[in-house]
Formats: C-alpha cells, structure tokens, sequence
C-alpha cells in the first residue's frame, strides 16, 4: 500500500507540474499576444487620431488640436507630438518625452503632403505604456488559473479512484493465486489420505474420521478459492438456467452422496414440479447443499428432509432437519464471516460463503432453528426473469425515452447517469447483461473508456450509443456494436 | 462603347457653351464650379478622404505669420508653359481686382486696404521667391483655415499667359493649371493635359460635351439610356431619378455622397424686410409642408430639421431645435396666403399645388443668385422669397459659409454679412468660430428667414465600364477621378 501510495503521490505531482508549467506556458502566451496586439491597436488608433488631426495640423491649427482633440487622444496615450524636420513642434503633455524603451513606445504616424506620400509634412508620434494591457492579461490568466485548478483536483479523484479500483483487483488476484496455491497444495497430502481410507477397513471408524476430515479440508479449499477467485477467473463458473429436472439430478447427486456415506440418516427429498428456471451454478448449488446436509449431520440429526417447492418468484430449497437446533441468539450470528457453532474444526466460512454466493443470484439464505427440535435453512433464488439492458447515459432526455420504449415494450431497463452509479450496483448484473454506453458522458468522460473498464470487469455484451458516425470510433474489439440513440428495443 | 476608347461623353450644361463662360472669379452655380475644376487647379486641394494635399504648390506651411507655398516644378500647360508661383500671384491679383468671387474672402485676409487696378502692380503682402518657385503670403496673424479656403476653385491658378492683362479676362483655354484643357475655344470639349500631376492613362483622355437645343424639356436619363452620352454629373439630375435608374440598368454604376444637399426656402433682403416674423413663418411652414410631402414620396431625401446636416461643425443643439420646432409648431395648418409676391426658382412639379396656397404670388424661373445678381441690370425685380438646393457639407468650410453668406441664406447679407465673415475669419479659436456659425444658424432659423425642407445625397452615373473615384464627402465631379481599368 505504501507503494501504492507513493505512485498516486507520484501521478498526482506529476499531473500538478504539468498544470504548472501549462498554466505559465499560457501566462507567458497570453503576455506575448498581449505585447502583440497592444502594438497592433495602439498603431491602429494612432493611425486613425492621425487622420482626424491631419487638417488641423497641416493647416497650422496647432491650437485646436492640443485645446480640443488631445482630451481624445491622451485616453490611449501618455504622450503626443508634432514633429517637423526632427524639430518637436509641440507636445501634450508639455513634459519630457518617455525614455525608458522597456516600459514605453512609440507609434509613429507619418503625414504628407501628396496622395502618393512622397513628400513628408512631419510625423505624429504618439507614446503609450507597453504593459498597459497587463492588469486584463492577468485577470484572464486568473480565471484560467481557476479552471485549471478545478480540473487539476477533478484529475486527482480520478487518479486516486483508478489506482483504487486497481489495486482491489491486484489484491484479488494475488488472493486468488494464494487459494488456488493452498488447494493445490493440500490436493497431494488429501489423496494419500483418501487412499489410505481406503485401505483401513477393518477399522472403519477411523476410517470414517480420516475421510471427514479429509471432506472436511477440500471443502475449506474450496471456500477460499471461491472467495478469492478474481473477477475474470469468476468468469469460469458458468452461470446457467436451471429447471426442475436439472435441480432433481443436482439434489438427487448429492442425496445419494450423503446416504452412501451417512447410511444411517433418513435423508429425503420432496421436489414439487415447478415451470420456471433460475440462474446458479449447478456446481456451487451441489455444493452448497452439500455443505447444509454435513452442518444438519454434524449437528447429529437422524432425520433430513430436502423440500423444494415455489413461492411465486422463488424456487425454495429447505433443509430441514431435527438435529439439535440453536438458540435464538445464535441463529442471529450464523452467516457472519468467522462464526462457527458446534464444531469442532469449523471456520465459520461455510454459510457465509453459501449466503454470498446465493445473494451473488439476487437470492437469500433463511435460518429458522429451535433449540434441541432441528432446523431449516432455506435457500430462496429468485426465478430467472426476462432480459435486463443498462443504459448508462448523462442525458436524461436519452435515459427517459429509453425507460418509455422499455415500459411500453415491458422489457427490463435499469438507466444510469454515469459509470460510478452503475459500479455501486455492479454485482445485480449477470455477466451476459447488455450494455449501452454513451460515448460522451459528462464532466468528458469517454463512453470508450468506460466500455474498457466494465469490459475488464467481466461483461461482454457491451454496446457504444452514440451521435456520431460509426467511423469516428476505432481500435474497439471490445465492443459489439456502436448504435444510434435510438432504444435497441 | 470600344474597350479602348478613353472618350467621355457628358451633356453640356443649361445655358453654357464656351469655356469662356466660365470665370473662378464669379462662380454662381455648381456646373460652373464642376467645368473649371477640370481646367484649373487650387494651390491646395483636398482627396477623396478629405485631407488637405499638395495642389499646384507641392508644400504649404505657416512660417509665424507667413503661408508659404512651394510651387511644382514640373508642372506645365498642354503647350508646354512653366507654371510658377508668379502665376499664382497674378491669378490671386486679378481675383483681388475683380473682387466678384463667392467662395471665400481672401482680398480682406491679404490687402483688406489695397486697391489693386492692374496685376502688374505689386501688392506688399503677397511674395514670390526663389525665382517663381515659391509664393509667400504675409498676414497680420495665422488663419488656419487659409489652406482649407484656398481649395476652393476660386483660387485656382490661371497661368498668366492665358489673362488678358487689360480686361482681366481668360482668353486662353487651351494653356490651363488643370489635368484638361479646352480644345477649341468654340466648345466645351476637354482634353487631357498629360504633364499635370493628376494625369494616368485610366482617366478619360477626351471629354466631349453633348449638345441639345430643346434644354428644358430634355430628358437626361432616357439620353443616357439612348447612350448619347455616358455621364450624368452630380449636379445635372437628383437622386430619386438616378438611384432607381441604377438599380434597374446593369451597365449603370452609381456615385453617391452623403446627405448634405439641403433643398431650402429663402428669404431675400426684400422678403425679410417687407413680411414680418410671423407671416414669413406662415409661409415657410405651408411651404415646407407642401414641398414635404412631394419630397418624401421620393427616393432618396429625408426631412432637414436644420441648415446643416445634424452630424456637421455649426450645427444646433437639441434645446435650440426643440426651441425652432416650437415656433414651427404654432404653424403646422398650411394658410392661404393673398399677398402679392415673387418667388423664383420653385420646382415646375410641384407649382401646381403650391399655388393653391400662394393664389397671388408670381413663380418664376429668375436668372443668378438672389443675394448676389444685380436685378436691375438684369432685368428683373426682386423677389421676396426663392427655392435652392445647395451643398452644406459636414465640416466647417469657409469657402461654403462665404458662398452662402453671400446670396441670402443666413440671418446676415450684403455689407452685414462681409462684416460678419471678416469677424468669423479673425477668430482663431476654432471652437469660438464654430459657437458664432452655431448662433448665425440659430438665429437664421428663429428669425423665419430660411426654412430648410429636405436633405439628399448628391447622386451621379456612370456606363461601365467607366468607374467612379468620387469623394462621398463633396459634391464635386472632377474628371479625372473617373477611370477605367
């Protein structure tokens, strides 16, 4: 993490320096175009004062020009005067001329006698302060300054928000690797073990022992590589539609499992016929139920009895057993990461993991226990619904005309404004979910971008909605499709 | 119209068939003015921007009290005569004897005091150095807007060799300080002077004037159509003509100035002295009402409020035009008038309905300017009020005020109005001078001499390929600012 921090101290001041210099950079441009353009018009108006005094003068009225035109003239310059021959004629005001070349200069305007400017009357030449133009420089600097200071510190939320998201994922794939490390390590010393069950069979309690322990240690393997499995490696455990033939054989399985090994308990199954399916990994859900079977034996139950039946939006699957039951209080903390009840060896992982993994599919876990009567846990997985599109747009005139075509057309949409409100509801989405990026979402954040992120984060039905034309957008393979504004209902 | 050929042809104006005709000296009318800035030039002129540049003097400063000018050295008639400051110096004697020019008083400014009887008398206040290359102008102080007054053509410089000595009269027109000369004495017709400042090849280098016997019921435009000719000047037709005509023609192009050409109703001296106060405002009110509604059924005019264009130097602030429009106010119902009057130069188009108002008033089409035409050498007596549309430009121009001064059309005339220009020229404070033309205008328009009806561009034409360089600011049509590529 201090690594970590160091590089986002790094981004951060390098971001400022870059800012720094762009914002000198744009003073020292905005000086030279100021040094520029307070030549170009101080020569414009003092071309233009020449023409209106160029009568006057020419005729010898002296006096009118310095009595009623120099009021005009001395509000763009410090200093004019006439001059013939190298003479000074006159001057307004009548003080010496500004020396220093570094803070004044000098428009000259030339008058002559003919139109074809050959022969020369004298010159007009009209003195003003360089840098006049510096206090308006500045105040446009300023403002500029301003701006860039807002997006430096929008820049910084950003770099920190990255190097955050990054390193989530650098911390599970490294928990993911040690995991996977962990059950491929035990993987050796547990088959030795499994088969020298085998061979003990005179003394089959030991036997019985060893082999639950050894059931015991692959199932804590594999809770934690399915804790820590990252991301894209959660891609692997394909999610499928499962019915009510699919969920018999998955439950028959794991039945006939456990009668085999635990002969003495009456485990039963009770599936009502249902018509729907829902969404689960049929190799968690073996698992999970195998992992509620050995809780109601540990819990020394004579009697198990798996129902499964409907309530309208769920498929419930109860275990139900008459094992010894827990208190109350307990049954308050059973699912918390860590708590373990009744067990020996327990880790407390096994019905926060199930809890995890069935809230993963939109569902829940539900524990029901009386103390010395038995318990029933169910498990409630909502029935897979019809197709769920996400738009993520900033427009809300976009996000409104979409949300009507999909309420007259009864199709599930869930609209955002932007990428950080749809990373908070992330985990609702099925890695199949279509989703519609805008390509410019506000504050400048590129559609094209965002597509990269939620494309690294596992989706792949990701779609660009856009006004532009599709030629404007290149190098996007992770991207389906670019689409117009137009719902794709 | 051949893609070579460089000739003009423009319609002779009303009444005038010899250069001879014309005289710098004694401008009434702008036809007039337009011919003789074709053969003459001012020492200085202004560009189609308005800005004062070198004329016939490549250089002009003040120098203390002194205005020098710097003659070209290389400017010559069509003959090949050298045109020095000497020239200048005689044409401005001779302008200073005749003493009948309209566009500015320069005699008062130089010799108020002197009365030359020849040009070959020497007069101490003008100077010519360096052997003719230089002319000097002595003052008793700086006037600032001697330069300004000099562009006028008034003061255009007449090579000497084309003055007769004894009589003052131009009796060479061939031998001319402008980009043409005349070619015959008999006719208008102008050509090219290629050793002027303002030749290119671009600009037409013929101009042949069209004649037309039945003048006054010439139609100018269907001529034009007709292409007798190819060129309607600023001042020969009016806009509400000329500007449909253009969009309609394809092979028209259209110069157009800003509106400063004021149509306008005039007390003379005999008006304002015979009708009091009120009834002149009775008739100017009922004659502007009248002319209104004509005009502005046309294109191109909108309602003058004042003498000057409301953006011009010497025009009124809004207290004293809300101060006028309360006088004119009490006077909005047109009234029948019965008195007995004169009154020259009133539109043919609109006499009709104007005399439902005016049964006993005599409208005429008089001869020369009321204010400065004698009418009893002419032969006709003076009338009480008159119609004329005149150029107000945008900017204080002495040359303009001096013109207008002289024919009636302020509060001030005659001697009254010398005394008042005198004075206006002696003040050096421009924004002094500028409050005096301010009160003058005021003054003229709260006393009910002049009623000013509507402003109008001044608006010319062209066949292509023929191209206009006009100023928008004046209501000039030199020549040789006209090109084609």
């Amino acid at each position: 993490m201090d690594k970590t921090q160091k590089e986002i101290e790094k981004s951060i001041k390098k971001l400022t320096s870059k800012i720094i210099i762009f914002d000198l950079i744009i003073l020292i441009i905005l000086l030279l175009i100021g040094l520029i353009f307070n030549s170009y018009y101080k020569q414009r108006i003092a071309d233009q004062f020449s023409k209106a005094l160029r009568n006057p003068l020419i005729s010898g009225d002296n006096r009118y020009v310095v009595t009623e035109l120099s009021h005009s003239v001395l509000q763009d310059f410090q200093v004019f005067s006439w001059v013939k021959n190298d003479t000074v004629v006159f001057s307004v005001p009548e003080t010496s001329f500004p020396k220093n070349p570094f803070i004044y200069s000098k428009a000259e305007v030339p008058i002559y006698f003919d139109e074809d400017k050959k022969n020369e009357v004298g010159k007009l030449a009209f003195y003003y302060h360089r840098l006049s133009f510096v206090p308006y420089i500045f105040t446009i600097w300023l403002f500029l300054f301003f701006v860039s200071l807002f997006f430096l510190n929008r820049e910084k939320k950003r770099i920190i928000k990255d190097y955050s998201v990054l390193m989530e994922l650098e911390l599970n794939k490294y928990k993911s690797e040690l995991a996977e490390k962990l059950a491929h390590d035990i993987k050796s010393p547990l088959s030795v073990i499994e088969s020298v069950c085998k061979d003990l069979k005179e003394d089959k309690d030991k036997a019985e022992l060893l082999r639950k322990v050894s059931e015991r240690i692959i199932s804590i393997s594999q809770d934690l590589l399915e804790k820590y499995r990252t991301e894209d490696k959660k891609d692997v455990v394909r999610q499928e539609s499962i019915d009510f033939n699919k969920l018999n054989e998955v439950l028959s399985e794991v039945v006939s499992e456990k009668k085999i090994l635990n002969p003495r308990i009456n485990i039963q199954l009770e599936v009502s016929k249902f018509d729907c399916e829902f969404i689960f990994n049929k190799e968690e859900l073996k698992r999970i139920i195998s992992n509620l079977l050995n809780n109601s034996m540990e819990a020394k139950a004579e009697s198990i009895k798996i129902k499964v039946f409907d309530d309208k939006d769920n498929i419930v699957i109860s275990v139900e057993d008459n094992g010894r039951g827990m208190e109350s209080e307990i049954v308050k903390k059973v699912g918390e990461k860590g708590f373990t009840y009744g067990k020996t060896e327990g880790n407390g992982l096994g019905i926060w993991s199930a809890k995890k993994t069935i809230e993963k599919y939109g569902g829940f876990l539900e524990i029901k226990s009386e103390l010395r009567k038995g318990s029933i846990v169910s498990i409630k997985i909502p029935f897979k619904k019809s197709k769920v599109y996400v738009l993520i747009d900033d427009d809300p005139l976009v996000r409104k005309n979409w949300g009507i075509t999909a309420k007259n057309k009864k199709i599930k949409l869930d609209s955002y404004s932007s990428f950080d409100e749809f990373l908070n509801k992330i985990d609702f989405y099925g890695k199949e979910t279509e989703i519609y990026i805008d390509s410019d979402l506000a504050d400048g954040v590129k559609g094209e971008e965002v597509s990269k992120k939620i494309y690294y984060l596992g989706f792949k039905n990701i779609y660009l909605e856009t006004g532009y034309e599709k030629n404007k957008f290149k190098n996007l393979n992770h991207i389906k499709d670019i689409v117009s504004k137009t719902p794709p209902f | 119209m051949k893609n070579n050929d460089l000739t003009l042809k423009i319609m002779a104006f009303k009444n005038i068939r010899k250069p001879s005709d014309f005289d710098p000296a004694k401008i009434h009318f702008a036809p007039e003015y337009l011919y003789l800035e074709n053969i003459y030039s001012p020492l200085v002129e202004y560009n189609v921007n308005g800005e004062l540049v070198s004329g016939v003097a490549k250089n002009f400063r003040w120098e203390g009290n002194q205005a020098i000018f710097e003659i070209r050295e290389d400017l010559y008639t069509a003959d090949g005569y050298k045109i020095t400051a000497y020239d200048a110096e005689k044409s401005f004697k001779r302008l200073f004897i005749l003493n009948t020019n309209t566009h500015g008083n320069l005699k008062d400014m130089l010799c108020p005091n002197t009365e030359l009887k020849s040009i070959g008398e020497s007069c101490a206040n003008i100077e010519v150095r360096d052997n003719g290359k230089t002319l000097v102008m002595k003052f008793k102080k700086k006037h600032p807007f001697l330069f300004p007054m000099l562009t006028a053509i008034d003061f255009a410089v007449i090579p000497s060799i084309s003055i007769d000595e004894k009589t003052l009269a131009i009796k060479d027109h061939r031998n001319t300080s402008g980009p043409y000369y005349a070619i015959s004495e008999e006719n208008l017709d102008l050509e090219a002077n290629k050793k002027h400042y303002h030749y290119n090849k671009k600009m037409p280098q013929k101009v042949l004037y069209i004649y037309e016997n039945d003048i006054n019921n010439f139609d100018l435009i269907k001529a034009f159509s007709e292409k007798k000719h190819d060129h309607i000047t600023t001042v020969s037709s009016t806009p509400d003509k000329l500007i449909p005509f253009a969009r309609a023609n394809k092979e028209v192009v259209l110069h157009k100035t800003y509106p400063f050409w004021l149509r306008l109703v005039s007390f003379t001296a005999k008006g304002r002295r015979e009708i009091s106060k009120k009834e002149r405002f009775e008739i100017g009110e009922t004659l502007r009402k009248i002319l209104l509604d004509c005009y502005l059924k046309s294109e191109g005019y909108e309602i003058a409020e004042q003498i000057f264009p409301s953006i011009a130097e010497g025009n009124l602030s809004s207290e004293q035009l809300n101060d006028i429009n309360k006088l004119r106010n009490s006077f909005s119902i047109p009234k029948i008038n019965k008195r007995k009057m004169i009154a020259w130069y009133f539109p043919q188009e609109f006499l009709s309905e104007i005399k439902k108002y005016f049964p006993n008033t005599q409208f005429i089409y008089g001869k020369g300017i009321p204010g400065i035409i004698d009418y009893k050498k002419e032969g006709f007596e003076e009338p009480h009020f008159y119609f004329s549309g005149t150029d107000m430009s945008f900017q204080e121009d002495i040359s303009l005020i001096s013109y207008h001064l002289s024919k009636d059309m302020f509060k001030t005339s005659g001697k009254e109005a010398k005394e008042w220009l005198k004075d206006y020229m002696e003040t050096d404070d421009k924004v002094e001078r500028i409050k005096k033309l301010n009160k003058l205008h005021y003054e003229t328009l709260s006393e009910g001499y002049v009623f000013p009806i509507v402003f109008a561009p001044y608006a010319a034409i062209l066949r292509k390929p023929w191209k206009f360089g006009l100023s928008r600011y004046y209501a000039n049509n030199p020549i040789w600012r006209i090109y084609r590529e």
